[in-house]
């Protein structure tokens, strides 16, 4: 389950109410370790208040964390209208650069 | 709704590497797969360049389906952009290549990664659309910072310079200059010896150390652009060492774990680590 921006009406929007596959990468604004999950998109619903509370002190810790490389007001990212996305995850991959990025997670 | 087309040449500052690009591509069975971009360069009002050091699905997608989105971010404003593209070729030598390699080794140089942190390919992208991310909120605190006066700064500098009387106080005054009214802090001059094989520092402004110091020609940025006669950008110092760390990293036994939920009935939300996701 993630929590995405994705304004009412957005182009975003209408591909996850499709239910179709989708690809999540995320990446740690200091170390760059990422990775990626693909799966299929089984619930989209407005976020309940705490995932709303959960999103809020990720977004600072987010922010701290790209301010010890320089970033400022990078919370600015995550702003905008959230959606919850439930799926089932069948795939995930290092996405780290190197010569491991795209090797499966197990 | 639909936001109207931007055109790429006023969204400049996205294509300076500050906040790292992504690129999405989808297989032939329509799955998609979304990864980070090095390095997105500004070609023309219809093309951009993107750097290919690591892909792997990302290139047999493009073979198998050659339309992809592109989102980059501009680092002033904070307000993000997708480019709908095309992919048109890819190159693997030719100016452009170069141009884009030797920004690439001179970082690697920089950080010890000579020779693995390494471009294979340029990917040549016709951006087909340019819209501002539906919802992008962007700065909230807006920068007061402004170009104006760059013209008078420049009739300053010149005649300033024109007022020298020696080659030690030209090259001073024109690097204390440049910080006085342009707000560049920190420069340096350096001459190539006689056998092009080391530069030497003939001023400097804003750094420690003094004149006469010596880089290899080859070697770090500043050798290696001088080696391949081409200008290195680097727009943030901090984000190049640490993506080339993390390349460094990914090449050791000792690998680091990426905290992951479980697949099976996998709850991500809020984890305890300050990722982004896309």
């Amino acid at each position: 389950m993630v929590c995405l921006t994705a304004r009412t009406g957005s182009a975003m929007r209408s591909n996850l109410a499709a239910k179709g596959r989708i690809a999540v990468t995320a990446a740690h604004p200091v170390t760059y370790s990422s990775a990626q999950v693909k799966g299929t998109v089984d619930v989209v619903r407005d976020p309940t208040d705490d995932e709303l509370d959960r999103v809020e002190a990720h977004r600072a810790r987010f922010a701290g964390a790209a301010a010890e490389v320089g970033a400022t007001d990078a919370e600015c990212l995550m702003l905008g209208d959230l959606v919850t996305v439930c799926f089932r995850a069948d795939e995930a991959y290092d996405q780290t650069p190197g010569g491991r990025a795209g090797q499966a997670l197990r | 709704m639909t936001s109207p087309d931007v055109a790429l040449r006023s969204i400049m500052p996205a294509f300076e590497e500050v906040i790292p690009a992504t690129i999405a591509t989808a297989s032939a069975d329509g799955t998609p797969n979304i990864t980070y971009i090095s390095v997105a360069r500004f070609l023309d009002e219809e093309r951009i360049a993107i750097s290919n050091q690591f892909f792997g699905k990302t290139t047999s997608n493009l073979e198998a389906n050659p339309f992809l989105a592109v989102r980059v971010a501009d680092p002033q404003t904070l307000l993000e952009y997708e480019l709908d593209a095309t992919r048109l070729r890819s190159e693997r030598t030719g100016e452009l290549f170069d141009s884009m390699r030797v920004q690439i080794d001179a970082i690697a140089d920089q950080t010890g990664m000579r020779g693995v942190f390494r471009l294979r390919s340029v990917e040549v992208l016709r951006v087909d659309r340019c819209q501002l991310v539906e919802g992008s909120v962007g700065r909230l605190r807006r920068s007061t910072s402004s170009g104006a006066g760059a013209l008078d700064g420049l009739s300053v500098f010149i005649s300033r310079l024109d007022d020298c009387r020696e080659l030690g106080e030209l090259t001073q005054t024109a690097l204390e200059l440049l910080d006085d009214l342009f707000g560049i802090g920190s420069s340096m001059l350096l001459m190539a010896d006689h056998d092009l094989k080391s530069l030497f520092v003939v001023a400097h402004h804003g750094y420690a150390g003094g004149v006469g110091a010596e880089i290899a020609v080859d070697e770090g940025v500043i050798g290696v652009a001088a080696q391949r006669r081409r200008q290195v950008l680097v727009s943030h110092v901090i984000r190049a060492q640490n993506l080339n760390r993390a390349a460094a990293r990914s090449r050791t036994e000792d690998r680091q774990e990426i905290p992951l939920p479980g697949l099976a009935g996998a709850q991500s939300l809020g984890g305890s680590a300050p990722w982004t996701a896309s």
